[in-house]
């Protein structure tokens, strides 16, 4: 019960600062003073949501690309959290801190050298150059929650499966994912947003050639349109809320993955 | 099915640290073996190289004269019942239990079946479709033996199934080993630090010391033909009296004891002799009879413990309630080591 009053919680906090945005979506006459618009409209969104627009292809990008990142980053973020948690050796803490520089590095100060290297390998302006560029800060951030989940699982339960005649693969699918599934879900959904909400990487690599939807958020921003931004920060944002309130459920539903009792 | 086990200077080493050292040991088809030993001292690193999750340094590890260490663990049929029973907690009690069937893809009737049938073996047919967490730590145990059992293995293995019970469960469940190994009859290698775990459940007892065997045999001989201090120290011995030894008769402060002639040490040896073998107020004239002081003596219920010294050494004597005269603290007694309870050992041998 308390787990669902959280979901609620953690959804509303989120929800609640899109409600403005709702009413400067709709709004044609929206000054100071007044608290709801004078006057209504639905022009924003028909300008954002219009077939021939660039909002869809946007979305498209975005969706794709984070999603391949959010697969990629896990199948790294797997076996590097398992070593990372579960074993200890000479050098781990090092490792451990290589595993995050990226996240302590600003994006813009290896962006022009990735960029160069990119247009060299001629990754510039392409979906998997995307991929590639936005691996780079998802993937610790994945690795990092693995890592914490790995710390408090006891292996001894795929030894236990394998005695009883699992092979690698069952062991993985019968064992091992099922106790690391919050994680896997929580791992993953970090994964996406950091890709979701990339914006200088993408700009950098994608050149001005790939649009995904922070780029085209933010050249709408600098526009001017207040309404149109408006709808379309919620065409950006909705995904991401919607994405969040199945996975704290998942997260909330709980696993296991820690010492049996 | 039953499969005989052969361990062939079996070793480990984790760098500098060498769990197991050289252990060889055969573990006789459809029989309990127990391996015995202090915390610490490899029985589970051992355990481990058998299912086949550890890979061995060197040695080699044979079911039915063959060598098993190029089969992976899922195709040895050799499970671990762990400690802390590790069913899956997302399965229920069924699922855990067939486990095993399933990564063997039984069909699903077969499967119900015979998983219907192991848990009314260890009596848990009412329980097959509750989680893990909704039972009890027995029941646990009995779930976590019986998903073991169902594969048929050919080598049964137990890892101090019995070390999370409380004493009552703990009665319960060696009884449940041990009748459900005398039915089904699989070579079973148990592993525990309880020596009553090893005597009750075990046919056969390896006693292990710091990864290497010191002992093995049947249980009495543990208690009444230590193989060196050590063992009689592990197994409450208590008496262990220094001399020198020619032939039969070993002199030592006490004076000259009549030893038991095949007991293995000459020289410089330990006289070793269990509590409740040493006699007060024997009749006169025997061998091995002296003088001591009682230093203590305390009752426990169906015995009465005596702390005797003699000669300048700690002697322990257990004696029955009934045929004990009272001896107050101070009193002198007369005591006797009966020759064929006594057993000497290398004085060598003996280490803290």
């Amino acid at each position: 019960m308390s787990g669902r009053i959280a979901a609620v919680l953690i959804v509303g906090i989120i929800l609640l600062p899109l409600v403005p945005l709702v009413i400067h979506s709709f709004a044609s006459r929206y000054v100071f003073p007044q608290l709801v618009p004078a006057e209504w409209s639905t022009r924003a969104w028909r300008i954002v949501l219009a077939a021939d627009g660039g909002t869809w292809k946007a979305l498209g990008w975005s969706v794709a690309v984070a999603t391949v990142v959010t697969a990629l980053s896990l199948l790294v973020a797997v076996p590097a959290g398992r070593v990372l948690g579960l074993r200890s050796f000479r050098g781990r803490r090092i490792l451990e801190f290589l595993v995050l520089t990226p996240l302590l590095v600003p994006a813009v100060a290896v962006a022009i050298g990735l960029d160069i290297t990119f247009i060299r390998l001629g990754l510039s302006g392409t979906f998997w150059g995307l991929v590639l560029v936005h691996l780079i800060p998802a993937t610790p951030y994945a690795v990092l929650v693995l890592a914490g989940v790995f710390a408090n699982y006891d292996a001894d339960f795929e030894a236990q499966a394998r005695t009883l005649g699992a092979g690698p693969l069952s062991v993985f699918r019968h064992v091992t994912m099922p106790a690391i599934m919050p994680g896997l879900i929580v791992a993953g959904f970090f994964a996406f947003i950091v890709s979701w909400s990339q914006y200088v990487l993408t700009l950098q690599i994608g050149g001005g050639k790939v649009l995904t939807l922070p780029v085209l958020l933010v050249s709408t921003a600098s526009g001017g349109d207040v309404a149109i931004t408006g709808a379309l920060t919620i065409v950006f944002a909705l995904p991401v809320v919607i994405l969040l309130g199945v996975a704290s459920r998942h997260v909330v539903r709980a696993g296991w993955g820690t010492t049996g009792t | 099915m039953t499969t005989r086990v052969d361990l062939v200077d079996l070793t480990k080493h984790f760098g500098s640290a060498h769990p197991v050292e050289e252990f060889s040991l055969t573990i006789e088809p459809g029989r309990v073996t127990a391996l015995l030993g202090p915390s610490g001292s490899g029985k589970t690193t051992l355990l481990k190289m058998i299912a086949g999750v550890l890979r061995p340094t060197s040695g080699d590890i044979q079911f039915d004269g063959e060598s098993v260490l190029d089969l992976p663990a899922p195709e040895r049929d050799a499970p671990m019942v762990f400690h802390n029973s590790l069913l899956f907690p997302h399965l229920t009690v069924e699922d855990n239990v067939g486990f095993g069937l399933r990564m063997r893809k039984t069909s699903p009737t077969e499967r119900n079946r015979r998983v219907a049938e192991m848990l009314e073996l260890v009596g848990l047919q009412d329980f097959g479709t509750r989680r893990p967490e909704q039972l009890s730590g027995g029941q646990q145990q009995r779930a976590a033996l019986a998903r073991a059992l169902i594969i048929a293995p050919k080598l049964l293995l137990l890892d101090e199934p019995l070390a999370n019970l409380d004493p009552g469960l703990r009665g319960e469940m060696r009884e449940l080993v041990r009748t459900v190994q005398h039915s089904l009859g699989f070579t079973t290698l148990l592993v525990t630090h309880d020596q009553e775990d090893a005597i009750v459940i075990a046919d056969h007892v390896a006693l292990i010391r710091s990864g290497s065997l010191v002992q093995e045999g049947v249980a009495r001989d543990f208690f009444e033909r230590p193989a060196s201090a050590w063992v009689a120290i592990f197994f409450g011995a208590g008496n262990l009296i220094p001399g020198e030894r020619t032939n039969n008769e070993v002199a030592t402060p006490l004076g000259r004891l009549r030893v038991i002639a095949e007991s293995p040490a000459s020289g410089t040896v330990l006289v070793t002799i269990r509590p409740e073998a040493v006699v007060l107020d024997a009749a006169e004239g025997q061998v091995n009879t002296f003088q001591a002081r009682v230093i203590a003596a305390e009752f426990r219920g169906s015995h009465i413990r005596m702390q005797l010294k003699a000669g300048g050494l700690d002697l322990e004597a257990t004696i029955p309630i009934d045929n004990a005269k009272s001896h107050a603290v101070g009193d002198t007694v007369r005591v006797t080591l009966p020759p064929e309870r006594l057993w000497s050992l290398p004085a060598e041998s003996s280490d803290p």
